[in-house]
């Protein structure tokens, strides 16, 4: 036996040797969790723990958050909603603590907002001693934008949570950024694709636009209607003379022809 | 009858929701031992999208109540083990009483929450585990 364990020895110090690659973000994450479980169990009455021991338990410590979080998340997105509620938070809770049972566990369609789980933790939280983490966490470290192609939320997060784009969701992609030297390179595929056609036309439409512009000021000055207008005439037709006579009725306006009425009457005594 | 059960019932749900109110509101006040950050981070890695602060912290408070009952327990075990030691062992013990979470105390604890935890047979934890009692004494 002693021999199997001296020959399984250097395995084991190997494992246990520390790596000496830097500290990743799941590394450092973890290493603040060990720190935290380090605290729970300093504040029950243990006075030392065996390393791995502790990575156990925070490894377990780990699981049980991501549990609760994928089940909340599962049941919102059941109900078509990307955001998790307090109910599903509750749901998530109950179905981890079902393992041990908490009172109210057996009705199984009562309400979760009632649920025992839940009242346990109250009261866990009136009885236990406040512990707080050892130091204080910046929270820019746990951004998305650390890794190299993600969006950079870190620099302008404050925008993001509380701002002008509060209801972008942060996992989104950042969205481009407009720069001011955009015209000459749609004006550069332009030329690429219509060739120089196009130059040409836009002059004419520059001046158009400049008439347009003109008619417009114009327009606006016409609105005011001047107190004394100047008479208009104007003439209709070619042959016949037209014109607008009154007879009868004032103000009635009857549109009659022009006859000449002396060449009129003589052919009618002509014919008498 | 039926109308004074459910005015019964009605007036409990009204207190039930008044507590959770409650619960809510100290939540704000109440600051976990697991930081709020680190478990945003982690709720983030499993999709668990929320800005509601209480919300995070009732997922850290369920954590860090499941890891302290695990810790009771095995602190329940290690003293149970250390009552159990024969007398004269005792004496050379007490001299460095500490309470030490180790594997055995764990795997206990963790049974009943449905983990199965082991000691690997060869895993060494110190130099002097695979010994002779006779040669570590010495």
């Amino acid at each position: 036996m002693s021999s199997k364990s001296n020959r399984n020895r250097p395995l084991a110090a190997k494992a246990i040797s520390p790596p000496s690659t830097p500290l990743s973000e799941s590394d450092y994450a973890f290493t603040i969790t060990r720190t935290a479980v380090a605290q729970i169990c300093s504040s029950i009455g243990f006075t030392a723990a065996e390393a791995p021991v502790l990575g156990i338990l925070t490894d377990i410590a780990v699981r049980y958050l991501r549990t609760i979080a994928k089940s909340a998340a599962d049941s919102a997105n059941s109900a078509s909603r990307t955001q998790a509620n307090l109910v599903d938070t509750i749901a998530a809770v109950d179905e981890l603590s079902s393992v041990s049972g908490f009172p109210g566990a057996w009705r199984a369609t009562g309400c979760f907002l009632n649920s025992g789980a839940v009242k346990k933790l109250d009261t866990f939280t009136e009885d236990s001693k406040e512990i707080p983490f050892a130091k204080p966490l910046p929270r820019k470290i746990f951004s998305v934008g650390s890794r190299k192609g993600m969006r950079n939320v870190g620099s302008n997060k404050i925008e993001y949570i509380g701002g002008e784009k509060k209801h972008i969701p942060t996992w989104l992609p950042v969205m481009p950024v407009i720069e001011n030297h955009e015209k000459e390179t749609v004006e550069k595929r332009r030329r690429e694709l219509w060739g120089y056609c196009a130059k040409t036309e836009e002059p004419e439409r520059e001046k158009k636009d400049e008439k347009k512009t003109d008619s417009g000021e114009k327009e606006s000055k016409g609105l005011e209607l001047p107190l004394k207008r100047g008479k208009v005439r104007f003439k209709i037709g070619g042959g016949g003379v037209l014109g607008v006579c009154r007879s009868g009725g004032i103000g009635k306006r009857v549109l009659c022809e022009n006859w000449n009425f002396d060449d009129e009457n003589s052919s009618k005594q002509e014919q008498l | 009858m039926n109308q004074s059960q459910g005015q019964q019932t009605s007036e409990g749900r009204h207190e039930d929701d008044a507590v959770l109110a409650d619960f809510l509101a100290s939540l704000m006040d109440y600051t976990p031992t697991i930081p709020d950050e680190l478990v945003e981070h982690y709720l983030g890695k499993s999709g668990f999208q929320c800005p509601d602060v209480r919300l995070i912290r009732l997922v850290a408070v369920a954590t860090q109540k499941f890891i302290a009952d695990v810790a009771t327990d095995a602190l329940q075990h290690c003293k149970a083990r250390q009552s159990t030691i024969v007398k004269d062992k005792r004496d050379k013990q007490q001299k460095d009483k500490r309470l030490t979470l180790t594997m055995d105390d764990l795997s206990k604890s963790l049974r009943e929450y449905g983990v199965n935890v082991k000691h690997q047979d060869y895993f060494a934890d110190s130099p002097s585990a695979g010994l002779d009692p006779a040669s570590r004494e010495e």
